[in-house]
C-alpha cells in the first residue's frame, strides 16, 4: 500500500478565480478511485462545490476560491475496513491507505496526510485545505487541514463543510453534548474559561457579548435557559428561526456555555449561524481583492462565428442608412434652395449648390 | 480583534509565508516540513489577549521572546477526536481515540526577525497556570 498502489492522473481547476496568491485554494483529491472511476469522484467534487457554494455565505464569496481537483488513481477501489469495528474486513492497495476503523471507531475513516499533502503540493503549492474524498460506500470521515470523507452517508457534503469550519475559521462546535446526550455523565455545567472561538461564550452580560451587535435590542439575553442541566436542553426554539441570541448549551456542555442561535451547521448541521457566517467573511475577505467574478469562460467556434456575422451584418445595415440618410438631407438641401432661388426670382432650376 | 504587524502581515496583497507541516501523536509532536509558499497572509490575531482564553494558538517569535505573530488554531493536542456518529440528531460526537497521529498546517508571514514558532495551550479549568507551550520549532529547517 502507498506510492506504489496509485498514480496522479491529472488535475483540475474547477473553480478559477486567478492567481492562487490571490486565493484561498481548497484541493479535492481522490482516494481509493481506479481509473475507470475517477468520472464518479469528478461527480462527487462537483457536487461537493455545489453545496458548498449554495451554502451561505460561501454563495456570496466564492470570488474568494480557488478550487482544485486532483485525479488520483488507485490500484484498487474503496479503503480498508476492519472487521474488528463491525466491518466486512477488505484490504484495498489505494495511493493513501484510507481505512476506517481508526482508533478503533467505526466511521472514523483517515488516510496518510502527509502523503496526501505531498501530491497536492507537487501540483498547487499555495494549497490552504484538502479534502480527501475516499470511494466507499461506508459513511466515514474526519477533520483537520487535510479533511477525509466518504460518499456514503447523506450528510458527507455538510459534514465536510463543518470540519473546514473548525479547521479554517476557527469555530467552535456549538452542540451541547461531548459523547452524546444520552451517554454523557459529566457534561452538565461548565465552569472554565472563556473559549478563544467567535460562536460560544459564558459571557452572559449582553453589552460585552462577542456578539452583541447581531442581537436584537427585543431578544432577551440569556434567550433560552435549559431547565434541566442533567441533559440536553429539548425545548422547541421559542424564536423565529434566526433569532440572534444566547441560547444554552453549546461547546459539549449543557449548561454554563451558550451559543448564538438555536440551529447551526456548527451544532446540528444546518446553516451557519449568523455570527459564524460573519467570521466566515471575514476570515476571507483577504482573498477577494482584485477578483474578478465571473471568470472567461472559452465560447464555442460555432457560437461565435454567429455572432461575428451578426454583428459585421449589423455593421452593414448602420453603413446603409448613414449613407441614404446623408443623400436625402443633401437633396433636402437642394429643393430648399431651388425654391430660394424661385421666390429671389432667379429661375434657374439647374443652379448648382 | 486582530493586530497587525506593518508590511508583514493583514495586508491583502500576496508576499512570502511559510508553511509549518506538523504531526501531533499524544504528547509527541514533530516539525515534518518548511516550505516557502507566496500568497495572502492572513492577519495576526491579538496577540495581548490569546492566553486569556482556553484553546490552542500558535506564536511567531524572536529570539528574545517577543511575539510577532499569533494565530488561533482549532487543533487540540490530545487524544482525543470528532467523529461521525451515523445517528440522526447527533451525528457528530466526540471520543478519546489515544496514538491517533493528527497532522496540521499553518501557514505564517515570513518575518526577518522572527526565529521560533511555538504551540501554546490553555486548558479550560479557571485555575491552571496559564499558557503552556508544547511545542517549539525554529523557522529554517
Amino acid at each position: 500500500m502507498g506510492l506504489s498502489d496509485g498514480i496522479v492522473e491529472g488535475s483540475s481547476l474547477l473553480v478559477d478565480h486567478g492567481s492562487p496568491s490571490r486565493r484561498f485554494n481548497l484541493v479535492i483529491v481522490s482516494e481509493g478511485y481506479q481509473t475507470s472511476e475517477l468520472g464518479s469522484f469528478a461527480d462527487a467534487a462537483q457536487q461537493f462545490v455545489d453545496f458548498l457554494f449554495s451554502t451561505p455565505p460561501f454563495d456570496k464569496i466564492q470570488c474568494a476560491f480557488n478550487i482544485y481537483r486532483i485525479d488520483v488513481s488507485s490500484t484498487e477501489s474503496g479503503a480498508d475496513d476492519p472487521s474488528a469495528c463491525g466491518g466486512d474486513g477488505s484490504v484495498k492497495a489505494t495511493r493513501f491507505d484510507a481505512s476506517f476503523c481508526n482508533g478503533g471507531i467505526r466511521r472514523l475513516l483517515c488516510v496518510d496526510s502527509l502523503a496526501a499533502i505531498d501530491v497536492v503540493e507537487s501540483v498547487v503549492p499555495e494549497w490552504h485545505q484538502v479534502l480527501v474524498i475516499v470511494n466507499s460506500s461506508v459513511y466515514g470521515g474526519s477533520g483537520g487541514n487535510v479533511a477525509v470523507t466518504s460518499t456514503g452517508g447523506s450528510s458527507w457534503k455538510q459534514v465536510a463543510i463543518h470540519e473546514i469550519g473548525h479547521s479554517v475559521f476557527g469555530l467552535a462546535d456549538e452542540y451541547p453534548y461531548w459523547a452524546g446526550c444520552s451517554i454523557d455523565t459529566s457534561r452538565n455545567n461548565y465552569t472554565g474559561l472563556e473559549p478563544g472561538y467567535p460562536n460560544v461564550t459564558i459571557n452572559t452580560d449582553r453589552d460585552s457579548l462577542k456578539w452583541k451587535d447581531l442581537i436584537d435590542p427585543a431578544t432577551p439575553v440569556p434567550t433560552t435557559i435549559n431547565p434541566d442541566c442533567s441533559k440536553c436542553d429539548t425545548q422547541a426554539n421559542p424564536y423565529p428561526s434566526g433569532t440572534v441570541g444566547l441560547y444554552e448549551g453549546a461547546r459539549y456542555y449543557h449548561c454554563g456555555i451558550y451559543r448564538p442561535e438555536y440551529t447551526c451547521m456548527m451544532k446540528d448541521l444546518t446553516g451557519f449561524c449568523s455570527v459564524c457566517r460573519r467570521r466566515i467573511s471575514e476570515t476571507m475577505s483577504i482573498y477577494l481583492e482584485k477578483c474578478y467574478a465571473p471568470v472567461f469562460r472559452p465560447v464555442p467556434v460555432w457560437l461565435a462565428l454567429i455572432v461575428i456575422i451578426i454583428l459585421a451584418f449589423i455593421v452593414v445595415i448602420l453603413c446603409l442608412i448613414s449613407l441614404f440618410s446623408e443623400k436625402i438631407k443633401c437633396l433636402k438641401k437642394r429643393i430648399i434652395f431651388i425654391i430660394r432661388n424661385c421666390i429671389a426670382g432667379n429661375n434657374d432650376p439647374c443652379i448648382s449648390l | 480583534m486582530t493586530h497587525r504587524i506593518s508590511g508583514q502581515t493583514g495586508s491583502n496583497a500576496a508576499g512570502y509565508l511559510s508553511r509549518f507541516v506538523i504531526t501531533c501523536r499524544g504528547s509527541i509532536i514533530d516539525l515534518i516540513s518548511i516550505k516557502q509558499v507566496i500568497a495572502v497572509a492572513p492577519p495576526s490575531d491579538n496577540i495581548g489577549e490569546a492566553d486569556k482564553f482556553c484553546g490552542s494558538w500558535i506564536e511567531l517569535r524572536r529570539n528574545d521572546g517577543k511575539i510577532l505573530y499569533l494565530k488561533r488554531i482549532h487543533d487540540l493536542f490530545d487524544d482525543t477526536i470528532e467523529v461521525i456518529t451515523g445517528s440522526q440528531g447527533e451525528e457528530l460526537s466526540w471520543v478519546t481515540a489515544p496514538g491517533l497521529e493528527r497532522t496540521i498546517a499553518v501557514m505564517v508571514p515570513q518575518i526577518p526577525e522572527a526565529d521560533h514558532l511555538a504551540i501554546m495551550t490553555r486548558g479550560q479549568d479557571a485555575k491552571d497556570k496559564g499558557a503552556l507551550e508544547i511545542a517549539r520549532f525554529p523557522v529554517k529547517m
